[in-house]
């Protein structure tokens, strides 16, 4: 499947606090660098998908704000409720049906400006889940708990991530957590709910991204090296987390194995030189390594361990520091997209990890991963 | 619902406008909800209801199974008590629980059911609590239809 690519992409410097920004702004600058990175203007856009939350913006159809600063105006423009990367699906939709030749994707998030908790309480059932104050950190930490226990693993494993990934993050110009951790540091960090500790949870996070995709015929004649979308998939998990296998992730290995058959990978753990997914929590890192087929059930702590994902690894998760180093929420998965795009395409600058040929892009949504979507790219 | 009004200078957060969106709702319990409240506060009963293909005992009570896509029409009493399957201990922000103490947020394999349930746990201390555990619901005697109907599970 070489029906489309990604062409250009831009995030902003993700930080605890964008003081100064607003949505539109910042949206207004990541679209303008996005275009810009492929040499494209706002006029060979055909149509605009964006992410953004109602809650996080507390005001309602958030995207009515932003579409002056998307340069949506006039344009057709439909708004996802859930992450950027889901709407990057629904782009690659429109270009491969031969709707539009190219789209825009955009995201964003403003989390300073409001409790994170409120919005992640706001996703849990209001009659059998919110008395009982089940909010993403709780769901978090009973999958992460109900993992380590299936496994036999120390607290420790899971902690290693975060070392991995902050290790990563101090290479990433846009990262928001800069600085490397020790394992002594993490397992000393306060537990926020056991066993997740501070230093294993995503930070508050203001940040967008943008990402231009177009079909076949532009993306050959552009001016810049397009990362081919080879395969795609998405899926859920029930709403209720005790109607789940909890310590699995099932939507994020069937959204794999549907992007995997397209793109002809049988062996992930080969054929992928990076993988960028979304590890809001430390432990969910571990879930994807075996749900994305890196490894079998049980076996991702052994895979860390050996270095065979880390840096000079032979299948790098996270080379940008990944979501513990920045969580721009609802933009968070579309950043994974930008940056895997980044590295098949040779454009990744200070985190780009050398001869990759494919690399996947992960999202995920809801209490505990309920949601998953994944996109493969090829150079 | 309008924002408080004026711009506030805000130091190292640059300058902002104060806004609140309080919202009240009054969100409908619907049928299922409704006959497992009354069950719980009439006759200290936990009832979910049987996937009409698969079999699987559901809760909470819904109209259909997930999983199966089929209607789930017979309603089933399952035990009060079960196998703790993981828990989390405490913290959190306590704003939002209704659950004054413990807070020990727990899914549970009650007996005869087919999914989890996810509840509070109370008596025990968080280091004594594990995994496979045996639990059993403590009622509460001032019953109201709601979820607290259940004070919370303890070792059994």
């Amino acid at each position: 499947m070489r029906d489309a690519a990604v062409l250009g992409w831009a995030q902003t410097e993700h930080r605890r606090r964008a003081v100064g920004e607003t949505p539109q702004s910042m949206v207004f600058e990541v679209v303008t660098r996005a275009l810009a990175s492929c040499e494209m203007t706002i006029r060979d856009i055909d149509v605009v998908i964006d992410a953004g939350s109602d809650l996080l913006d507390g005001r309602s159809t958030s995207n009515r704000a932003v579409i002056d600063a998307m340069g949506a105006h006039f344009k057709e423009e439909i708004k996802v409720a859930g992450d950027g990367l889901e709407a990057a699906i629904y782009a690659l939709m429109r270009v491969t049906s031969g709707y539009s030749s190219t789209a825009l994707v955009v995201a964003y998030g403003k989390s300073s400006e409001t409790p994170a908790r409120c919005q992640t309480l706001a996703l849990s059932d209001p009659f059998y889940l919110r008395p009982l104050a089940v909010d993403a950190l709780a769901a978090g930490a009973l999958q992460a708990r109900f993992y380590l226990h299936e496994y036999g693993l120390g607290s420790d494993a899971p902690a290693l991530v975060a070392v991995k990934n902050r290790e990563a993050g101090a290479r990433n110009p846009y990262a928001q957590e800069k600085s490397p951790v020790t394992l002594e540091e993490v397992m000393a960090s306060p537990e926020l709910i056991s066993p997740i500790r501070r230093l294993e949870a995503c930070p508050v996070t203001d940040g967008a991204c943008a990402v231009v995709i177009a079909d076949r015929q532009t993306s050959r004649a552009a001016s810049v090296r397009p990362a081919w979308i080879s395969g795609t998939g998405h899926g859920a998990d029930p709403y209720s987390p005790g109607a789940r296998t909890l310590y699995r992730t099932e939507s994020a290995a069937r959204s794999a194995r549907k992007a995997y058959a397209a793109a002809g990978i049988s062996d992930p753990l080969s054929e992928l030189g990076v993988l960028e997914v979304s590890e809001y929590y430390s432990y969910q890192e571990l879930m994807l390594y075996e749900a994305l087929g890196l490894c079998g059930e049980g076996e991702a702590a052994d895979l860390l361990a050996s270095g065979a994902t880390g840096t000079g690894g032979g299948t790098v998760v996270n080379p940008s520091g990944g979501v513990l180093c920045a969580n721009p929420l609802v933009a968070t998965g579309l950043v994974r997209l930008a940056e895997a795009a980044a590295q098949v395409s040779g454009r990744a600058g200070e985190v780009q990890v050398d001869g990759v040929d494919r690399a996947l892009a992960h999202s995920s949504g809801g209490l505990a991963m309920q949601f998953s979507s994944v996109m493969v790219l090829e150079g | 619902m309008p924002g408080k009004s004026g711009i506030q200078s805000g130091g190292s957060q640059g300058v902002g406008v104060e806004g609140e969106l309080s919202i009240p709702y009054r969100h409908a319990a619907g049928r299922h909800a409704e006959r497992f409240s009354r069950e719980m506060r009439d006759n200290r009963r936990i009832m979910g209801v049987r996937c009409s293909r698969c079999e699987a005992v559901l809760l909470p009570p819904r109209p259909y199974c997930g999983f199966c896509f089929e209607p789930a029409t017979e309603w089933v009493e399952v035990a009060d008590e079960g196998e703790l399957v993981t828990f989390t201990s405490v913290q959190g922000d306590p704003d939002a629980a209704v659950f004054e103490e413990p807070r020990i947020r727990a899914l549970i394999m009650l007996d005869g059911a087919g999914v989890h349930f996810p509840h509070v746990l109370g008596e025990v201390a968080p280091d004594d609590v594990s995994e496979g555990m045996r639990v059993k619901a403590v009622w509460s005697e001032d019953r109201n239809g709601t979820l607290s109907d259940i004070k919370y599970f303890r070792p059994i």
